[in-house]
């Protein structure tokens, strides 16, 4: 008979979704529907999870335990970084191929890296501080008006000073 | 009850022994409690995210500790390493070591799932008494009669079976499996000592206080030797007296140096410190650990049998390839999504089911408004069928009998879920 405490009876979907949207079910239904969840009820729970990040991609996590569904953000360093961009909210459907191409403190950057710290395997914040740089640079936003690769550098060369913690 | 408290002692005594690396915090006291049996309270303000509470692998009783321990008897077994960071180094000979523990082969124990080899062990060692490494824990295991709760001690006492047979279908039929399950270990550990001719030390009553004791005080743990997930758990001195609650509660964690308990919010002098065995309903409390809650979340009321009859071969075939096959249930808040695509392939031509656009819809979570009506309908219908069954035991709850009224609350809590269900159709 199950021990007290059993790990394996909580299940956990991973997916991503555009926040604050209840997005398309299809994917997710064939998955929660036999464990008893609504997928309409479960894509709302989503959407409401969600709002900070509205109309950006995030990670969701359900957490799914006895017909009941939790559903959390897992922070990823690339919605991080666009959320820190404060975009104006677009429309998806209308405007395609979105760019990213704003500006963003060092400082803003060195937040998002002590929130993604334990998820990072960054020995010390300065290495996951330029993780979060690379992430940047692919995302296609500037700091301090700069390419994120040059800060990176001047990371390496010891030019910019990153705190401890 | 002086009694009681001097064993806890001893068992903290045990536990603290300058070699045995466990750790107990000094906030916390075991007492009993005003509901039955024991539980931790603290003394004095615990934190959040602090550990309270660390024991050793080597006093911990599961598949490992055991079959390593009964083989330090038989010098012809070599152990492989995966044994090799438990040293249980108590050897004092007497019958039970010398007619059994000398002789089990490794083999024979390795064929035993967790439950055999635990309950035996415990009956084992019991009779073993002051002999045994484990006296104190053991001291602290429950009383047989602190299971007279549990159905499994009813069907096996004749004044009860009547009351057993007036559990919910549901309970009834959980109770069944733990009753075969149990039967099962018992005849598997009886035939092992009848090799040995020591059956005779393996009475039905003295197994049965074994595996109740296994069965309610068990925690998760992985066992590398485990051949299924069953085998994953372990008994932990001390740990074991904590109480379930479905909310609040502490954290479990295991590494190679033993195994951690650590609370998750602030406590207060005389709080009582609980963990949270798993999101079970109470007919599944009753059964397996021998207590309900009087307030419980995770109560369902199971629809299974009565909507399992309004299906032919080809629509059970249908929920059966889709995954929605048995298990339609409503708890407090909700139907089942399970329950509502049962009860929408009813409105349906059943010959065209694969290829029915409303259904799939319904299947993918794109649409589910056109059948709310029909599944209204026909909920309605079985939840006054099934409340009409019910209420006549409810009424048990009255009863003066403690068995009668956990039966009439079970019942009861039912009729609450479907009442509250029928209204919120009234409403629609």
């Amino acid at each position: 008979m199950p021990p007290k405490f059993d790990p394996t009876e909580v299940k956990f979907i991973y997916l991503r979704a555009v926040g604050g949207e209840v997005g398309a079910s299809a994917a997710l239904a064939p998955k929660i529907g036999p464990l008893g969840l609504s997928p309409k009820k479960v894509g709302e729970d989503i959407a409401k999870a969600t709002t900070k990040f509205k109309g950006i991609r995030v990670t969701v996590q359900l957490r799914i335990q006895n017909r009941q569904a939790v559903a959390s953000v897992v922070p990823s360093a690339s919605s991080l970084v666009i959320t820190a961009l404060k975009e104006p909210v677009r429309d998806r459907k209308k405007e395609k191929n979105v760019k990213h191409n704003g500006n963003l403190q060092l400082e803003d950057i060195i937040e998002i890296a002590r929130q993604m710290r334990e998820k990072s395997f960054g020995k010390t914040l300065a290495s996951v501080t330029k993780e979060i740089l690379g992430t940047a640079q692919s995302v296609g936003a500037r700091i301090n008006y700069k390419n994120p690769h040059d800060i990176i550098e001047a990371i390496n060369a010891g030019e910019i000073d990153i705190p401890e913690n | 009850m002086a009694d009681d408290a001097q064993k806890v002692e001893s068992l903290t005594k045990w536990l603290l022994d300058s070699n045995s690396k466990c750790q107990i915090s000094t906030s916390l006291h075991v007492k009993e409690t005003n509901y039955g049996g024991k539980g931790i309270f603290a003394i004095s303000d615990v934190k959040p995210y602090q550990q309270i509470m660390k024991i050793s692998h080597n006093h911990l009783i599961n598949f490992t500790t055991i079959v390593s321990h009964i083989s330090s008897f038989n010098s012809a077994v070599h152990l492989p390493t995966s044994y090799k960071h438990i040293k249980v180094s108590e050897t004092k000979s007497d019958r039970i070591t010398q007619d059994l523990y000398s002789k089990l082969t490794l083999d024979q124990l390795l064929q035993l799932s967790s439950f055999q080899i635990v309950s035996m062990y415990l009956v084992l060692e019991s009779i073993r008494g002051e002999n045994s490494y484990w006296k104190h824990f053991l001291n602290t295991l429950p009383v047989i009669d602190d299971f007279k709760l549990s159905p499994l001690f009813w069907r096996l006492n004749e004044h009860t079976t009547k009351l057993y047979n007036k559990l919910p279908p549901t309970t009834k039929a959980h109770a069944d499996k733990i009753s075969q399950k149990f039967d099962l270990d018992y005849s598997i550990v009886k035939d092992l000592l009848t090799k040995y001719n020591l059956q005779e030390l393996l009475t039905k009553k003295f197994f049965l206080w074994a595996w109740m004791s296994t069965n309610s005080r068990c925690l998760y743990m992985e066992i590398p030797q485990g051949k299924d997930r069953d085998d994953n758990f372990t008994m932990a001195p001390y740990v074991d007296f904590i109480n379930h609650s479905s909310s609040d509660h502490c954290s479990l964690k295991i590494d190679r140096n033993g195994f951690f308990v650590s609370t998750t919010s602030k406590y207060v002098e005389g709080d009582e410190l609980y963990l949270c065995y798993g999101p079970h309903s109470n007919d599944f409390l009753l059964c397996e650990y021998a207590f309900i809650l009087p307030k419980n979340d995770w109560n369902d009321v199971d629809l299974t049998d009565s909507i399992l009859k309004l299906f032919d071969e080809k629509q059970k075939e249908f929920l059966r390839e889709k995954g929605y096959f048995g298990e339609y249930t409503i708890n407090k808040d909700s139907v089942s999504f399970r329950t509502e695509v049962a009860l929408a392939i009813l409105e349906e031509n059943v010959n065209d089911l694969y290829t029915n656009r409303r259904i799939n819809a319904l299947l993918n979570g794109y649409e589910s408004s056109f059948y709310n009506k029909s599944i209204n309908r026909r909920l309605k219908t079985l939840l006054n069928g099934l409340i009409d069954k019910f209420e006549e035991y409810a009424s048990l709850e009255e009863s003066d009998d403690i068995y009668e009224k956990i039966i009439g609350q079970l019942y009861r809590e039912k009729c609450e879920i479907m009442e509250y269900h029928l209204q919120k159709i009234d409403n629609y």
